[in-house]
């Protein structure tokens, strides 16, 4: 049993790191639950890419079309469609873009240019899109630990946290029933909070922790990605070189992978007698993500190189799998997004109620703290929400030719998300308690005007998304609009609060919640 | 003063706690290198220092004696990097030795 002084320094500990960090927090754990579903939300951004399932493809006719599309690169890599992407995806040298292929034909797709649910929001996720110096990073990884040391402190506060965790309700103060939506949620998904953030952190030890590497290995980075990574590089022989069968390769590595496919081909100094090829090992079987490897001779077909992890590398690549969940189970990929949306409503109330716990006294005292957070908490949590409906919305309206101030169509979708994440901030300077409600509307709207604009650009409504197996697009466009009516019910009720303030409970600062009674 | 000791146990745990995580996981990374591949002890390191950053980071934020909790955390900065010095110029036998002489 904790003693009261320390119960206290927790709970201190747990609502100032939680009011500090909670926006950015908010932040990341919106665009991680996002992600769980990032590469349906691709086929919902780029809709030529909305096929049905794939055909098996063979390797050989694939680089033949990679060969037609760039000839003379000497590089390039492909990705084979899957259940969740339906498309052969080509990367060549000296480009960002991904292209995406029919699997049947090998036609090239061409969707109007945009990041998607891969290139923006996943990345958002865990590096908040600041490049420098990797700064946003290691600000995602401190929000990482934040959220180690918020979980385990909210934990250690509660004197009977099984009590409170049977404890909602939804009908006293709004005080109230905000902690008991707190702590119901964070104990109702206490393994995935704990789970996520170590396990996001874990896939980034090299980067957070680099003096383990540089000590072990001297400092040779490249010996340090070789051995962990599985990284095999050749030099040139500066003499013409072929490609014999690639399908040939992959049928032997999956012959040595008892069964396992490779999902990812990789051709290396192609045209070059030295050139050679890296097969990847397809992890949508299992839940770990696995780095194995086979590098093949590109002229002869030979084994050049194996690469699968060692016992430790290999639970590291678990710990990733746990967090990447490429696995290919439905059941589970829903339950993570339910899971990570409970996050978001953990860490939004928890944001709430500190601000209607301290209203009153603020506003007796004249402090700007309430206002302040408010306005930050606002923009972090229905503003981030409704940026995103409105990166959807300019994807749907924008031409593919689209282009301003400089700007290409990529880069307009996040001027528009940018844009209106700015301005929900500014509107909640602006409007104070009343923002919430009316951002909630503005979301409600939003989704609406998402899905209608799916339905007139591209003829898929839900329905008909449904009908030819689009289900990627059905299921997208019933999330959008199962959180249009959320938010415009929480509209409805927020409004209700706001013109009939209620007064606040003094439960901050510090008191432990369960001691409240 | 309040704001002072706020600021001060918050740099105490995020770049103290971290500076000793990093320098004792450095200090393991090398100790292991006899026993296990330098693959496998630089990644057992690196994933068992998020968790002794987690114990200070927990420990840091809330102890009442923050001086003699800063006193600890100089001592365990330096003595990881003491520790690493001497394990990286092979003065001091792996812990593969160690447990082989035991």
């Amino acid at each position: 049993m904790l003693g009261e002084p320390l119960r206290r320094a927790w709970a201190r500990l747990h609502t100032w790191a939680g009011v500090v960090l909670g926006g950015v927090l908010f932040a990341v754990f919106w665009m991680g639950t996002l992600s769980v579903f990032d590469h349906e939300i691709d086929r919902w951004m780029m809709p030529p890419t909305r096929l049905a399932a794939a055909p098996p493809v063979s390797l050989d006719a694939a680089a033949r079309a990679v060969a037609a599309l760039a000839p003379g690169a000497a590089q390039w890599s492909l990705t084979l469609p899957s259940a969740r992407t339906p498309t052969v995806q080509v990367r060549l040298p000296g480009s960002d873009a991904l292209l995406h292929l029919d699997p049947s034909t090998f036609a090239e797709l061409r969707p109007a240019p945009t990041l998607g649910g891969t290139g923006f929001i996943f990345p958002f996720h865990f590096m908040l899109h600041i490049d420098w110096l990797d700064l946003g990073l290691w600000i995602v990884g401190l929000c990482g630990m934040a959220m180690l040391v918020l979980t385990l402190s909210g934990v250690l506060i509660h004197k009977r946290i099984l009590r409170d965790f049977f404890m909602f309700r939804p009908r006293k103060a709004a005080t109230r029933s905000l902690l008991d939506l707190h702590t119901a949620l964070g104990v109702l998904a206490l393994p995935f909070h704990l789970v996520m953030p170590l396990s996001g952190l874990v896939i980034f030890f090299a980067l957070f922790f680099p003096g383990t590497w540089q000590a072990a290995f001297d400092g040779d980075e490249a010996a340090f990605g070789r051995e962990v990574f599985g990284s095999y590089q050749r030099p040139t022989a500066g003499a013409p070189g072929t490609l014999s069968s690639l399908d040939a390769m992959a049928a032997e590595a999956q012959r040595r992978w008892q069964g396992g496919r490779p999902f990812q081909v990789r051709l290396q100094l192609a045209g070059d007698a030295a050139s050679y090829v890296e097969m990847r090992r397809a992890h949508t079987q299992d839940v770990s993500m696995n780095r194995d490897a086979i590098y093949f001779d590109a002229a002869t077909g030979a084994v050049l190189e194996r690469f699968e992890s060692k016992p430790i590398g290999a639970v590291q690549r678990f710990i990733a799998g746990i967090h990447f969940v490429q696995f290919e189970q439905w059941l589970l990929r829903w339950l993570y997004f339910c899971a990570g949306l409970a996050g978001c409503v953990m860490i939004a109330t928890g944001l709430w109620f500190w601000l209607e716990s301290r209203r009153a006294e603020h506003a007796r005292r004249g402090w700007v703290g309430v206002r302040l957070v408010e306005a930050l908490a606002t923009g972090s949590v229905s503003g981030i929400i409704a940026a995103t409906l409105a990166f959807f919305i300019a994807n749907r309206c924008l031409p593919e030719a689209a282009s301003a101030w400089g700007l290409g169509r990529q880069r307009l979708e996040l001027v528009a998300f940018y844009g209106v994440w700015l301005g929900m901030f500014c509107h909640a300077g602006w409007r104070g308690r009343a923002a919430w409600g009316e951002q909630c509307a503005a979301i409600a709207g939003l989704s609406c005007g998402a899905v209608a604009l799916n339905w007139i650009t591209t003829g898929d409504h839900p329905l008909r998304a449904l009908s030819r197996g689009a289900t990627s697009v059905a299921a997208m466009d019933g999330v959008l609009l199962l959180l249009g009516v959320v938010c415009w019910l929480a509209a409805r009720r927020w409004r209700v609060r706001v013109a009939a303030p209620e007064p606040a409970l003094e439960l901050a600062r510090g008191v432990v919640p369960s001691s409240e009674g | 003063m309040r704001a002072l000791r706020v600021i001060l146990r918050v740099t105490l745990a995020v770049g103290g706690g971290y500076a000793a995580a990093a320098v004792w996981s450095a200090a393991l990374a090398l100790g292991l290198r006899g026993s296990v591949a330098r693959a496998e002890a630089a990644v057992l390191a690196g994933m068992l220092a998020f968790l002794f950053f987690l114990l200070l980071l927990l420990w840091l934020l809330t102890t009442p004696r923050l001086g003699r909790a800063g006193l600890l955390v100089v001592g365990l900065v330096l003595g990881g990097a003491g520790l690493s010095r001497v394990l990286s110029a092979g003065a001091w036998p792996s812990l593969a030795a160690l447990t082989r002489g035991a």
